[in-house]
């Protein structure tokens, strides 16, 4: 849809089709940031931002996709934060989770409350949280996760090991605190 | 053979369906065979399904949706004057619709002016002169002509003796100017003077704004181009005079007002 301008028609579609992806949007935003003024701004000149370029969509292609790159690339602005490559090992300070008690993990994991996830997401650094909630909760693809947060598809690789690492280490500790809890 | 780190490392692409045919199977393969890459899968997919299923983000609120469904439509749509009159009739429409009675009546009045022939202005002009002959006629008193009343005349008629000269004719004793008041006729603010004639034979003049009227060209007739009429009885003669019509009503004959026509058109 690469064209100067949209007709009103088009226009309002486009606009309708905006609206059915706002609570992803509001998701999205939402784990970047909890302050709710901020959240209904950042979605706000996301959809603005979107109706305005409308043209530059191209058909076929991922509409959600595209209006969460250009949500991402609202907070990178609004927040000041340069894209960056993150340092895999540049967060050394999580917990790691024993080989041997891998079956251990998988039922942690099975069973692991909400708020523990909630928590273990959040105290996530941003840059591979981002990778994480995109790919795995999202669902997008690792192309589309790439160009959402403007980075390589390797570095959305090594964020997602990384960070599904931490979140590993994170729910593993949680375990064990419940299970000193209870003794 | 594959090693565990390049098949750790292709894993997403795995999930993703990425991965060309050939590479998916010797990683697949790869992962029958190695139980430290399986273990690896087998985390992560119950990582991913935890996300998946428990992990959830707070929906837009209804009032939220609300207004950006509204602000994206007007955005998308600008709305022009038809769609907001539109607008504004479904939100407040006791105002708009008194808006719209306002903005109709100002395109009707000078159409409807506009629109009416010469003699359809006469008739009105004519029967408005008659009452308000009649009505000065029958009062006891002559009239007053109130000094700051007089401001849409002329420069000259601004002071009552620089008014009263030219309409009056001291030294004429059949044309006495008694009196005279401003009045309203067709909407207008008009000049109503009375002359007394001869005995119980009052002359009334009007001197009317000409915005809006025009006098029948065919039908002003004589020197001065004076439209007479009789209408109800009495004797009409009136004529244009700068920006003004001047209309003179009496129950006397035509000749009784031609020479007052002569005085008045030459003062």
């Amino acid at each position: 849809m690469d064209r100067v301008s949209l007709s009103e028609e088009e226009k309002d579609r486009f606009a309708k089709a905006l609206l059915q992806h706002l609570d992803a949007l509001y998701g999205f935003a939402w784990w970047l940031t909890h302050r709710r003024e901020e959240i209904e701004d950042l979605v706000q000149e996301t959809c603005l931002r979107a109706l305005r370029s409308a043209h530059q969509f191209e058909p076929g292609t991922n509409l959600k996709a595209w209006l969460f790159s250009i949500l991402k690339h609202e907070w990178f602005r609004r927040a000041g934060l340069a894209q960056r490559e993150v340092l895999a090992d540049s967060f050394s300070d999580n917990p790691e989770v024993p080989g041997q008690e891998w079956a251990v993990e998988v039922d942690v994991i099975r069973t692991a409350l909400q708020k523990d996830l909630d928590e273990a997401l959040r105290a996530l650094p941003e840059e591979y949280r981002s990778a994480v909630l995109l790919f795995d909760l999202y669902g997008f693809s690792l192309k589309e996760t790439a160009e959402i947060l403007a980075i390589p598809d390797g570095t959305v690789k090594s964020r997602l090991a990384r960070g599904r690492q931490m979140l590993r280490g994170r729910l593993w500790a949680y375990s064990k605190v419940s299970d000193n809890d209870q003794m | 053979m594959i090693r565990c780190e390049t098949v750790l490392h292709s894993l997403d692409a795995l999930r993703d369906g990425t991965l060309g045919k050939p590479e998916e199977e010797e990683v697949r393969d790869h992962l029958t065979a190695c139980g430290a890459c399986a273990r690896e899968w087998e985390v992560t997919e119950a990582l991913r399904a935890a996300i998946r299923n428990r992990v959830s983000a707070p929906a837009a609120p209804a009032a939220f949706r609300e207004a950006m469904a509204h602000l994206l439509a007007r955005q998308a749509s600008p709305v022009g004057w038809f769609a907001r009159l539109q607008e504004a009739f479904r939100r407040q429409p006791v105002a708009a619709m008194a808006f719209a009675a306002a903005m109709v009546l100002l395109v009707l009045v000078p159409l409807n002016v506009w629109m009416l022939s010469p003699r359809e202005i006469v008739l009105p002009l004519v029967e408005e002169s008659i009452n308000e002959h009649i009505r000065l006629s029958l009062l006891e008193a002559a009239p007053e002509i109130p000094v700051a009343e007089l401001q849409p005349l002329p420069v000259r008629h601004r002071r009552r003796l620089e008014f009263f000269n030219p309409l009056s004719f001291p030294d004429d004793r059949e044309y006495h100017l008694v009196g005279g008041q401003v009045s309203y006729l067709l909407h207008r603010k008009v000049l109503a003077v009375i002359y007394s004639h001869r005995p119980k034979r009052p002359i009334t003049l009007l001197v009317i704004p000409n915005a809006g009227i025009r006098l029948p060209e065919q039908l002003l007739s004589g020197r001065g181009k004076v439209y007479w009429a009789t209408h109800q009885g009495f004797q009409m003669a009136e004529w244009h005079e700068g920006p003004f019509i001047y209309s003179l009503v009496s129950d006397s004959d035509e000749g009784d007002l031609s020479p007052l026509i002569e005085k008045l058109q030459h003062q």
